[in-house]
């Protein structure tokens, strides 16, 4: 193919002169040959010649007018050049007039479609494309004013953009198909300002009418609204006239209704800017905005932005006298018990200036003002109420008539600042104040019931319900009861059945649980299989490690807890393949994971009966559960230890002597030191690790169930978070569970904080490492929920320290987690429930340590909450660090609170 | 003036009901009784029960199955506070909530198929490797070994296999009468 050999000879004129000499079929045979070629020249080193070849060759295979517009359309780099004039002058002039019409339909910026369609149509004489996008090309090219190759027609002179649009011949055709929809030219997205720049400057010289410019583009963008930026910079170059603002008054205010309409529908700060912007462009009369107060007033439901923009513009409105008091009056009920202080403090700003405008209207100002002593931020009710006490003052005698309206709301105010309302506005003798209930009876916390622990049902009666028991482990991981259930279940119809069992289990195997790293209750499912005789899993094969494991050096990624429970499902399966073992000592009698000491001997002398030794790990973790029976004077718990000592086996003797003996002692986790000296390191933790001291069982256990309360030796950091089931491994030790792995790296894991109610149902002392978690998801204030029903439950049950919780606070609060204000959040959250008694006596221990010197960020917060709690439980008695920091100078939010605190506490 | 406050487990459940139909909607009612009643529905305010069985020739709890299917099907609302249904016509084709059920369609499928096969207290629901075990406790509650029973363990009502199996029960028992 001579065509070839040509484009590889970089031979431009010789292509076009080829492909002059074939028939048009010809030409449509080589389109494939030459796309190949173009592959492979596009893979090698190429010149540029041999480029421009190529492309010559392959834009003159195109055989029709539409397939070579779609191919110019394609290749946004071809350019228009003097052999592309000679390669389109081998087409008939009718050919060429087609492919102008063609590409004029379509036309776009980009690339040589415009210049190529310029040229023809100059060229040839075919009617002027009228399309949009045509005019648009046309406006850009004129714009830019790109140079044209020799013999390409097309481009006009001048020197500048409105030069050359005058001298253009094309401009008596084009201009008035852009002045009639001016918005497809100014809106369009790859748009820039040139387009609109050309239309108003030909606007001023008279050549285009200014008044059906403006119509029309008012028109347009009722029609398809454009993105606010665009508007705005469309706008501000239209620069209207007072009297041309009034003429598009109508397409005003169809967009304002428009845009109101979005901002409803609300959004992020990122969403709804455009529309904020455009509607501030557009401009409405206050007497516009007054027809559409409505929509304003709904606006301040909505997003700050959004209700900060409603709020703006309805305080313009009343500074015109055109917001009516009642209409004041509803957007003050839908603002003043925002969270938002600004919105609160300008909205305030707006009654103070109504009131000082107009003294007869100052009475239903403060009524309206006073909403805000209903306010959960005591800033903002103090504000309130200096408000109303300067009109008050100011007015006389003539507020009187609103003075019960105002006694009554302010029953809403803050404790702290009740005794100043009274001193203001009169005692409010009809309707009770707090103060009034406080006197009368003496305050007492509501805490929540405590909650009973659940009794586990009895074992799993048939194979068929194991399946099932089993499948729901598999799906969720978090239920300790179903989870022992299950494994008991599995061992137990192993035992009676294990072919009626494997065959039950048959459809709860299909489906693999999803895969974690640490061991988790799900991994019982591995059990499944082994009932099944199923090909191990790899996670199988790893699991019967975990009961040879020696803690002696930190883990990488597994939990104590984890080991534990990957030791057990080991040995289960194990207990399963020797048949030995009729069923599990381990299962508990409580959801705690609590196993009644009377139930464990009956379990013990069954196995006695039978001649089994009981396995391992299943013994240790029995022991681990069962209830202590240490009370001397208790009939029942001595019965159960005489029960235990009658025991011959060896296990038996095991339990009595763990009765006997009370189990493990109870370790303190309280660091030496603490919390006098600075954090060990690493101090960027900016907290003490509990102390971890460890018991020696004698004699020994198994070393996974050992470690649980044993010497630690730490870990890597885990893999997951913990989960219900290390809390029920150790029911009555639960200080000791969580000393060890939960304060390791593994804290920042999202929801930890989830398990607190878990660890508060629990046994055992609360002690420090019990606090400091607690402390801990008090300042976090991630899963609030879950750490606020912590704390209540332990002090519901009397078991919270509530000076250690304080001490933890100041200690964490002053070494490098300075979050006051999260913490005050939560503590807020867990006093409004009804428990100010309670967290007053925690603020009273954590206070002092925070104020002295320069308090600590956030201090202004908890002060407030202070005053609230002492207030409510008519706490009494001077703190001196409080009252130093009342006493000094200024007026920092921190020195105000103090002094209110300082006062309540008198 | 009267103020409804109704909570949903969970926001992203919304008011569907958790199922709570699903058993009456599969075997309750037949097409029969359901145009029955729908045809005896007066324009009394209130809708009785007692009334509609009385003209019906139908007991009261066929009668009351029949209401639930109108009801799915926007033809009947109920009124929590009186406890009594009540006229109200949505616009909705009759049967088109219904159809528009995963777990009836799927119940409906697996009986079609006939993969629902009783034995005794338990059954086997579906197909070759598909197959899930449903067990009646003395009750006569159903339970599963598929993951959606799994889950929610019925708070969220019957899964499909266990509608297949109370669909085709119902079916062997109208027939042994």
């Amino acid at each position: 193919m001579k065509l070839v050999e040509l484009v590889e000879a970089g031979d431009v004129a010789g292509v076009v002169r080829e492909l002059g000499e074939l028939t048009p079929d010809q030409r449509g045979a080589c389109a494939d040959g030459l796309t190949a070629l173009f592959e492979a020249i596009a893979r090698r080193e190429n010149t540029q010649e041999e480029r421009i070849a190529l492309c010559a060759a392959r834009l003159g295979c195109q055989v029709t007018p539409e397939a070579t517009a779609v191919w110019i359309r394609s290749h946004a780099y071809f350019t228009m050049d003097a052999w592309t004039v000679d390669l389109l002058n081998l087409y008939p002039v009718a050919w060429r007039a087609e492919l102008a019409a063609h590409l004029g339909e379509r036309a776009t910026t980009a690339g040589a479609v415009f210049a190529v369609t310029e040229h023809l149509v100059r060229d040839t004489g075919c009617p002027l494309p009228a399309s949009h996008e045509f005019v648009l090309a046309w406006l850009y090219d004129r714009a830019d004013n790109p140079e044209r190759h020799p013999r390409v027609l097309g481009g006009a002179p001048g020197a500048d953009f409105l030069e050359r649009l005058r001298a253009d011949d094309f401009t008596p055709r084009l201009l008035p198909l852009a002045v009639a929809r001016p918005g497809r030219l100014v809106f369009s997205w790859h748009t820039s300002e040139r387009p609109l720049e050309a239309l108003i400057g030909l606007a001023a010289e008279g050549v285009v009418d200014r008044g059906e410019l403006i119509h029309n583009l008012f028109a347009d963008m009722v029609g398809d609204p454009p993105h606010g930026a665009q508007a705005v910079v469309t706008l501000e170059a239209l620069a209207l006239t007072p009297a041309e603002h009034a003429g598009v008054a109508r397409e005003r205010a169809a967009l304002v209704d428009q845009l109101l309409g979005r901002l409803l529908e609300d959004g992020t700060r990122m969403e709804i800017a455009p529309f904020l912007v455009f509607l501030g462009a557009l401009a409405s009369t206050p007497a516009e905005k007054a027809l559409v107060v409505r929509d304003y007033l709904a606006l301040l439901d909505r997003s700050l932005p959004v209700a900060t923009y409603a709020q703006e513009v309805l305080t313009r409105l009343d500074e015109a006298g055109l917001l009516e008091p009642e209409l004041l009056t509803e957007a003050c009920e839908r603002v003043l018990l925002r969270p938002e202080k600004k919105l609160v403090r300008a909205q305030l700003g707006l009654l103070d200036r109504v009131a000082r405008r107009d003294p007869a209207r100052a009475g239903r100002a403060m009524v309206d003002a006073a909403m805000t002593f209903g306010h959960r931020e005591m800033t903002l009710q103090e504000q309130a109420l200096k408000l109303v006490a300067k009109h008050l003052k100011a007015a006389g005698d003539s507020v009187l008539p609103e003075l019960p309206e105002l006694r009554a709301a302010a029953g809403q105010l803050s404790p702290g600042l009740s005794a100043r309302a009274a001193e203001l506005l009169g005692a409010a003798e009809p309707l009770g104040t707090p103060q009034d209930t406080v006197t009368e009876q003496p305050y007492a916390d509501v805490l929540p019931a405590v909650p009973e622990p659940r009794p586990v049902p009895g074992p799993i009666a048939t194979a068929a319900e194991v399946a099932q028991e089993v499948a729901a482990v598999v799906a969720n991981d978090q239920d300790v009861v179903a989870f022992e259930r299950a494994l008991d279940g599995l061992v137990r119809h192993a035992h009676l059945d294990r072919t009626v069992l494997a065959e039950a289990l048959k459809p709860v195997v299909r489906r693999e649980p999803k895969s974690n790293v640490d061991w988790v209750q799900s991994d019982l499912y591995d059990v499944a299989r082994a009932v099944r005789g199923d090909e191990p899993r790899g996670r199988a094969v790893l699991m019967h490690r975990a009961v040879h494991i020696n803690r002696t050096t930190p883990s990488r990624s597994c939990s104590l807890a984890g080991s534990m429970l990957a030791a057990r499902l080991a040995e289960a399966m194990d207990v399963i393949e020797s048949g030995t073992q009729p069923f599990l000592l381990a299962v508990p009698t409580l959801s705690t994971g609590a196993l009644d000491a009377a139930v464990l001997v009956e379990r013990i002398s069954a196995l006695d009966e039978l001649g089994v030794t009981p396995a391992p790990v299943d013994l240790a973790q029995a022991l681990l559960r069962v209830t202590p029976t240490s009370d001397q004077s208790d009939q029942s718990d001595q019965q159960v230890r005489a029960a235990a000592e009658k025991l011959g086996s060896d296990a038996g003797q095991r339990l009595a002597r763990w009765l006997r003996e009370g189990g493990p002692a109870h370790q303190d986790s309280e660091p030496k030191g603490w919390p006098h000296c600075k954090p060990p390191k690493p101090a960027s933790q900016g907290w003490w690790t509990p102390a971890r001291p460890g018991v020696v069982m004698d004699p020994p256990l198994p070393q996974v169930a050992a470690s649980l309360i044993g010497p630690y030796v730490g870990n890597q950091g885990l893999a997951d978070p913990m989960a219900p089931f290390w809390v029920a491994q150790l029911p009555h030790h639960r200080e000791e569970l969580m000393a060890r792995d939960y304060f390791e790296p593994r804290m920042s894991q999202r929801g930890w904080p989830r398990n607190l109610p878990f660890v508060v149902e629990s046994g055992g002392p609360a002690g420090y490492s019990v606090h400091l978690a607690l402390a801990f998801g008090l300042i976090w204030q991630t899963e609030t929920d879950a750490v606020v029903d912590a704390v209540l439950v332990l002090a519901a049950r009397q078991q919270l320290d509530t000076d250690l919780l304080g001490r933890q606070l100041e200690a964490l609060l002053n070494h490098g987690w300075a979050y006051a204000d999260k913490a005050s959040g939560s503590l807020r959250t867990a006093a409004e429930t009804g428990a100010y008694a309670t967290v007053w006596s925690v603020l009273r221990v954590a206070l002092p340590g925070l104020l002295g010197g320069t308090p600590v960020r956030g201090a202004a917060a908890m002060l407030a909450l202070a005053v609230e709690c002492a207030s409510r439980c008519g706490a009494k008695g001077e703190i001196a660090e409080v009252t130093a920091l009342a006493d000094r100078k200024g007026s920092s939010q921190t020195v105000k609170n103090a002094r209110l605190l300082r006062d309540a506490l008198r | 003036m009267r103020l409804t406050l109704m909570l949903s487990q969970n926001a992203s459940r919304g008011f569907s009901g958790e199922g709570g139909v699903l058993r009456d909607l599969a075997t309750g009612a037949t097409a029969d009784d359901t145009d029955l009643v729908s045809a005896l529905l007066a324009w009394e305010p209130r809708i009785d029960v007692a009334e509609l069985s009385r003209q019906s020739g139908l007991p009261a709890e066929r009668v009351r199955a029949a209401l639930t299917v109108l009801g799915t099907s926007g033809q009947i609302g109920y009124d929590l506070a009186e406890e009594a249904h009540f006229h109200r016509h949505l616009p909705f084709s009759a049967g088109g909530a219904e159809a528009r059920n995963p777990r009836l369609r799927g119940a409906r499928a697996l009986v079609a198929e006939g993969a629902v096969r009783l034995d005794g207290a338990l059954a086997r629901v579906g197909r070759g490797e598909h197959v899930h075990v449903v067990r009646a406790d003395d009750a006569g509650r159903l339970s599963c070994t598929c993951l959606w029973w799994a889950k929610y363990r019925g708070g969220r009502g019957p899964c499909k296999h266990a509608l297949a199996v109370s669909m085709v029960r119902d079916t062997t028992t109208k027939a042994a009468r």
